[in-house]
């Protein structure tokens, strides 16, 4: 082996040039031996006993067939330059290279060396990512599992200077958690005022999507707490409300410039109706005017057995539908599917349903002005809180590109089908 | 004397109703004047989603009236809590 490598290394001569040429006709080995002063032997010529060293040193050249290329030995640099000119058959030529097989151990060497500073920017990155959730801490000890699920930053967004409206059943405004947030409002139901709420679902809705950073108990349960609240009540006291009047309210919001509107709402969709026209257009124009719906997948679903679709206006193409979540992080029993998803019917997105803590009216059942609710009413504020995070994180996008970041950046529930969970769990930012 | 509670009859309570109309459309006494001819009252009119809101006595059909090119009637909307549907 080592004779080996030696006898190749010698091989390498000084004044022993490769030399491209143009072709390699008569007439141009012709000249450029003349030029050169050498001669030159086609590697036709080479067999078993006439090896190409042999010609090269013995009679200064060797024309490689095919390839146009000549190793001439016994040459000046300076001779090449002078015959190099733009007629000359000579193209390119640079002196020959040596080659040595591979060091085995300068390789490993090489090998250790890269290692060590891939390890040192690897633990400079780990020591940036620790930093930043540190900064960021998202394990709140004292808030609810939606909360955690949704990955909410201590020290990230809060929404701040985004209008956000809740079309639902009002909100309690004497509230102690809303006591001291502006809130504009206007109810779309007859007799009825937006900021009593005798149902309480609405003063739910809204407190997962803007609450209080902390219940009066201490218990974090709003995504963006500092988003400017409006409320359209479109559903009386009794939970129900009509198509018109929740048009009437998405009408009210644009003109209030939300770039975020939350529907916890919906009428039951049979299997194979396709989505209503009037919402697609509403979803539409609300996308054009900055401002993205989002509405609740609806609760017909009785899982494993009866997964039922997405609910109106939910399965509109331009309204963003969510389904809800357990703990677990499966979907919840009652929640609807994309199961009419050829006429736009999907589930977009997915957030926490099951046993959601937020703030009620006076009416709670403990009377203590927080309950515990179940639903894909639920799981839309938790996506509109979300979404007003990201509005105030990037100010400069489109609400139609502030839908694709939200569906891009779910955390992806790998047990789960698209056509429950759509991209998968929403993520904070 | 008679005490019991009256109802209307099915066919004289007014249904209300949701249309689309064109992205020109504009409501001017023309367009009014056709739909009370129809036995139709326009309730609202939401020029930034050219959504018409109509009601009648009668059963409207979209492909039979002017102006529109989808008709619904209004839906019932309620809450998605599982609590309050179950």
């Amino acid at each position: 082996m080592k004779t080996q490598s030696t006898s190749i290394k010698n091989q390498v001569k000084p004044g022993r040039y490769v030399v491209i040429l143009k072709n390699q006709s008569s007439q141009t080995i012709k000249k450029v031996q003349k030029d050169l002063g050498v001669q030159l032997t086609s590697s036709e010529e080479l067999s078993d006993t006439l090896r190409a060293h042999q010609v090269i040193d013995n009679s200064n050249g060797l024309v490689f067939k095919n390839l146009n290329i000549a190793v001439i030995d016994n040459i000046e640099a300076a001779k090449l330059q002078s015959v190099a000119t733009s007629r000359s058959p000579v193209l390119y030529w640079e002196e020959e290279k040596e080659f040595r097989p591979a060091n085995e151990l300068d390789q490993l060497r090489e090998i250790k060396n890269t290692h060590r500073l891939l390890k040192q920017q690897i633990d400079q990155l780990e020591e940036i990512i620790r930093s930043r959730q540190d900064e960021g801490d998202t394990g709140w000890e004292n808030a609810t599992w939606g909360i955690n699920a949704v990955a909410l930053k201590k020290n990230g967004f809060t929404g701040k200077g985004v209008n956000v409206a809740i079309l639902d059943t009002g909100i309690y405004q004497k509230h102690p958690d809303f006591a001291n947030r502006l809130i504009e409002g206007k109810s779309f139901i007859q007799n009825e005022v937006w900021n009593l709420d005798g149902n309480g679902h609405g003063t739910h809705c809204a407190g997962t999507a803007l609450g209080a950073q902390s219940a009066q108990g201490g218990m974090r349960y709003g995504v963006a707490h500092e988003a400017n609240t409006f409320i359209g009540k479109v559903l009386s006291d009794a939970g129900s409300g009509s198509t018109s009047g929740i048009i009437d309210a998405i009408d009210w919001a644009i003109e209030k410039k939300c770039k975020v509107i939350s529907m916890s709402l919906g009428s039951p969709v049979g299997v194979g109706e396709p989505p209503s026209p009037i919402f697609e257009q509403v979803g539409r124009r609300a996308l054009e005017k900055n401002c993205l719906l989002i509405a609740a997948a609806g609760n017909d679903s009785r899982r494993p057995n009866t997964p039922r679709p997405v609910s109106s206006p939910a399965n509109a193409e331009s309204v963003m539908a969510v389904a809800a979540i357990d703990r677990q992080l499966n979907v919840a029993s009652f929640s609807n599917g994309g199961i009419n998803a050829g006429d736009g019917g999907r589930i977009d997105i997915a957030a926490p349903g099951v046993d959601v803590f937020s703030s009620f009216s006076e009416n709670a059942p403990d009377g203590s002005l927080y309950a515990s609710l179940h639903g894909t009413s639920m799981a839309t504020p938790h996506v509109a809180g979300i979404a007003a995070l990201y509005c105030e994180a990037f100010p400069s996008l489109s609400a139609a590109e502030i839908w694709l970041r939200l569906e891009k950046n779910a955390k992806q529930l790998p047990d789960q089908l698209i056509r429950d969970v759509g991209r998968g769990l929403a993520q904070a930012i | 004397m008679w005490v019991g509670v009256w109802r209307k009859p099915f066919d004289m309570r007014k249904n209300v109703y949701i249309g689309l109309v064109d992205r020109d459309f504009t409501l001017n006494d023309e367009v009014l004047g056709y739909f009370r001819d129809q036995n139709i009252n326009v309730l609202d009119f939401k020029e930034n989603f050219d959504i018409i809101k109509l009601e009648s006595c009668d059963t409207l059909e979209c492909k039979n009236l002017k102006y529109l090119t989808h008709l619904e009637l209004d839906r019932i909307v309620t809450t998605q809590s599982e609590d309050e549907d179950e």
